[in-house]
């Protein structure tokens, strides 16, 4: 075995993983400063609101258990998104598999004949009946990439337009309530709703899941044959290929693992949150569930972080909606735009740390 | 001394992953003279070349040309003040003819339509001026790889270019073919150009050469006029020490011989071109056969096929005596085949992965490795540690980016992990281009070691060198087909090779069937 000499290990910015570390922190100061700026220009009293965006999610536990809730389908979201990127696929069809296993799991769930009443075996049915449809759903722009090589972020748009669509008819026409005309389903039985598991807040099962999903997706990418063949693939198709890589098989498995988180997330937020299915447009969360991915940096634990960043701001300016005349959801758009343009960047802060490198390197002399 | 045209101050350039490929690089360019640039492959040379060229910025330093500082904006910058660079890739656009080519983004114009006649008229006149013989009105796609370069060579002309840089020119060239260019280079010389000549090939540089800068681990080891320095001397300033030209003496006969590789009737076609014509040849355990060639007469296409990174189209391949033609790759690995790629950062790696990762994409679903779901990460940082140490690839850990190691060090990888299959037959293509020669050295060594193991080795090199220090059967190929076959190299000279690969010569039937026996 080897034993070389271990080398004194000196914390150093232009390392790898500080330097990643160092342009997110840079970026979400960046981005902070620039929503600042905009609260001055259109607010009367900027510091306050900022402040106020900054710590209201800590002013109460129902507060934080916001946070928390809302951060639930954005982890699944990016989780299933994450797999994609790291193979190298781009797929957006997060959205539109979020959208139909909703629609699958209503069908569960507004169902007294199909539910047997127990408070567990009822959520399990819904979530895996979501999440089954969201596997199948994905195999589909899967397939046509595995065998036609079709563009597989086209096909995963015009997919979602699709989805909403039929799934649009389907809760109309067979789910909702009969004789109520509306845009939402009949609600759904008490016995497949997810219960709260901390008391004063919205926070339910689901987030003890979404934890589960997290550690299992970490544990596929790092530590199974998959997961090195899912990020090779990712990092060189070419490399995978000359190895010995089946792209076919691996498209066809990433897309049925993906679409089943997406549908299982879809379907955990719809339980644990709503009381009927009311998503009358794309709710928007695959896409995000993108920006969580990047964010991430296509890390399961990244993705988390992000989650919780996002939904942090979120729960906070939705929370402060209601009292403040300047204060909306909207603003967060800002912050997360600014995020994904500077943590994506590849040349951000590039050019400080090839002139710190050189100053090492003289220093080394 | 006459003037300096183009001067180097102090170029230093670092780039993000942390290599420093230039330390204050001072060389000064004169007037109407033949510069060499050597050094080894990885030495920094193309790096500095990409710098003056506007291709790559330098982090410190000033270029001076004309007496004035400047700091060119893009090569386009470059080109119209005067300095041409001839590539190792050629950039041409094949379906054009070779006037298009060389008058493309500055061609005459007739008010608002190029004038073709101008066209080819005042190409034709320029090839005249510099003693070309080339037709402009031939497709680039029908020229051999000697006339492209001259192409590229008169379209800097053509941009009124002062100070010409080369690099590796030759490395796409026969003999022949060199000395005419070296020819046509001294033309130049006299008509007041500046040639700037890249190359890591010390005679060519010697016979070439008014002035030689050496460069080494990226920086300038002085400037030299041709006279005053000898070729040992150049060698030492290079690499330090003697370099090996012949292996025989590590060559070991391998007990009982068995066939291990077969082609037969071998063709292929890319576009409706024919590009490999029957190919037979066989291959036994414990010699390595190499395949000499300039390159683009179908030796890629060949490779590609065998490996299976391409579909089959005609003929048999034959791995152990099983016909392997329509096996996935995977199953040609499982059958013993290796394959060192041409293109190692395209093919050979993945640039972001962890070495670790690198070592083990061809044995990662081994029992050893692996079980049914979950990789065994004790068992491979073990397995990698030992490869990382046998091959002695330098790495600060396992976990290390790829990206952050010399070239050298990557072929290393490759060439440690192709080994680690234990192969019957082992494609090796290119397998030292472009690193420093202590690696080569190295890469060799371990070839010949899993030649004296029992494998077989099919060697593809554009570097005639390396092709005639590691073969011990030798095959020629010239436009797809097999023009000459030698079953030992003794006696046989680079210039014999030269007349072979430039479709001069051609051997006999009879001679070229023995390959295949």
């Amino acid at each position: 075995m080897t034993a070389k000499p271990v080398k004194k290990k000196q914390f150093l910015l232009t390392k790898e993983k500080p330097f990643t570390a160092l342009q997110i922190i840079t970026s979400i100061f960046t981005a902070l400063a620039i929503t600042f700026v905009v609260l001055a220009l259109v607010s009367k009293t900027p510091v306050k609101d900022f402040v106020d965006l900054l710590t209201y999610p800590l002013k109460s536990r129902f507060n934080f258990g916001y946070v928390l809730v809302k951060m639930v389908p954005l982890t699944f979201a990016g989780l299933a998104t994450l797999l994609y990127f790291r193979t190298g696929l781009f797929n957006l069809s997060t959205e539109g598999v979020f959208y139909i296993s909703g629609v699958a799991a209503t069908a569960i769930a507004v169902n007294p004949s199909i539910l047997t009443g127990n408070g567990v075996i009822d959520p399990v049915l819904c979530i895996l009946t979501a999440a089954i449809v969201g596997s199948i759903i994905a195999l589909i722009p899967g397939f046509l990439k595995a065998k036609y090589g079709a563009n597989e972020m086209v096909i995963s748009l015009m997919l979602n337009s699709i989805l909403f669509g039929i799934g649009f008819w389907i809760i109309k026409n067979f789910l909702a309530k009969q004789g109520v005309t509306g845009q939402s389903s009949a609600p759904f039985e008490a016995s497949a709703k997810l219960p709260v598991i901390i008391p004063k807040t919205q926070v339910h099962v689901g987030i003890v899941i979404m934890a589960v999903m997290v550690v299992l997706v970490y544990i596929l990418l790092f530590h199974t044959k998959l997961g090195y063949t899912i990020r090779m693939t990712g990092l060189n198709s070419r490399f995978a290929k000359y190895s010995g890589m089946s792209a076919f098989s691996l498209f066809m498995v990433v897309h049925l693992i993906a679409g089943f988180l997406g549908g299982m997330g879809s379907a955990v937020e719809l339980l644990g949150v709503y009381n009927s299915f009311t998503w009358a447009t794309l709710p928007g969360l695959g896409f995000t569930g993108a920006l969580m991915a990047m964010l991430g940096k296509n890390h399961p634990l990244g993705v988390l972080g992000a989650a919780f960043g996002i939904s942090y701001l979120r729960a906070s300016a939705q929370l402060l909606a209601n009292m403040s005349p300047v204060i909306d959801i909207k603003l967060i758009s800002i912050v997360e735009v600014i995020l994904t343009l500077m943590i994506s960047s590849q040349y951000f802060l590039r050019k400080w740390r090839e002139k710190q490198l050189l100053k090492e390197e003289q220093e080394h002399e | 001394m006459s003037e300096a045209i183009l001067t180097l101050e102090n170029i230093t350039k670092i780039y993000p992953n942390g290599t420093l490929a230039n330390k204050n690089i001072n060389i000064e360019f004169e007037k109407g003279e033949i510069h060499s640039v050597v050094g080894e492959n990885g030495a920094g040379k193309s790096t500095l070349m990409k710098i003056i060229f506007a291709i790559e910025k330098q982090t410190e330093g000033k270029i001076i040309y004309k007496g004035r500082e400047v700091s060119f904006a893009s090569s386009m910058d470059a080109i119209e003040n005067g300095i041409g660079m001839v590539h190792q890739h050629f950039m041409l656009i094949p379906s054009f003819t070779v006037a298009q080519n060389i008058t493309l983004g500055a061609e005459p114009k007739k008010g608002l339509f190029i004038d073709k006649k101008a066209v080819v008229q005042k190409t034709g006149e320029l090839a005249k001026q510099y003693h070309f013989d080339i037709d402009v009105t031939s497709k680039v796609a029908d020229l051999s790889v000697s006339a492209k370069q001259k192409v590229e060579i008169l379209k800097t002309l053509y941009r009124d270019a002062e100070v010409i840089i080369l690099d590796e020119p030759t490395a796409v060239l026969t003999p022949q073919e060199t000395e005419q260019l070296f020819e046509q280079l001294k033309i130049f010389k006299e008509m007041g150009h500046t040639i700037v000549f890249i190359s890591h090939k010390l005679n060519e540089v010697k016979s070439i050469s008014d002035r030689i800068t050496v460069i080494r681990d990226g920086e300038t080891k002085g400037t030299f006029l041709n006279k005053d320095i000898t070729m040992d001397q150049l060698t030492e300033l290079i690499v330090g020490r003697k370099i090996e030209t012949s292996y025989e003496s590590y060559k070991k006969k391998v007990k009982d011989p068995q066939v291990i590789f077969k082609l037969e009737d071998f063709s292929c076609k890319a576009h409706g071109i024919e590009k490999v014509k029957n190919l037979n040849i066989t291959i036994r355990s414990g010699e390595i056969l190499g395949i000499a060639g300039v390159q683009g007469n179908g030796q890629e296409e060949l490779i590609k096929i065998l490996t299976g990174l391409e579909h089959f189209q005609q003929g048999r391949i034959l791995l152990n005596g099983e016909a392997i033609e329509h096996n996935t790759i995977h199953q040609r690995r499982q059958a013993g085949m290796s394959y060192i790629p041409e293109d190692r950062m395209a093919d050979g790696v993945a640039q972001a992965a962890s070495v670790s990762d690198n070592l083990i994409s061809t044995v990662y679903n081994t029992p050893e490795l692996s079980g049914k779901v979950f990789l065994k990460n004790k068992a491979i940082v073990k397995e990698t540690g030992n490869l990382i140490e046998n091959f002695s690839i330098k790495v600060s850990s396992q976990k290390e980016k790829l990206s952050s190691l010399s070239g050298g060090n990557i072929q290393k990888v490759v060439v440690a992990r192709e080994w680690n299959t234990k192969p019957k037959l082992m494609v090796a293509e290119q397998p030292t281009r472009g690193i420093d020669i202590g690696s080569a050295e190295y890469i060799h060594h371990q070839l010949i070691e899993m030649r004296n193991q029992g494998a077989g080795i099919l060697l593809v090199s554009a570097d005639l060198t390396e092709v005639m220090a590691l073969s011990d059967r030798l095959v020629v190929m010239y436009d797809g087909e097999i023009v000459a076959y030698f079953d030992s190299l003794k006696g046989v000279s680079e210039n014999q090779l030269g007349y072979y690969m430039l479709g001069i010569e051609h051997q006999s039937e009879e001679e070229i069937r023995r390959a295949a026996q």
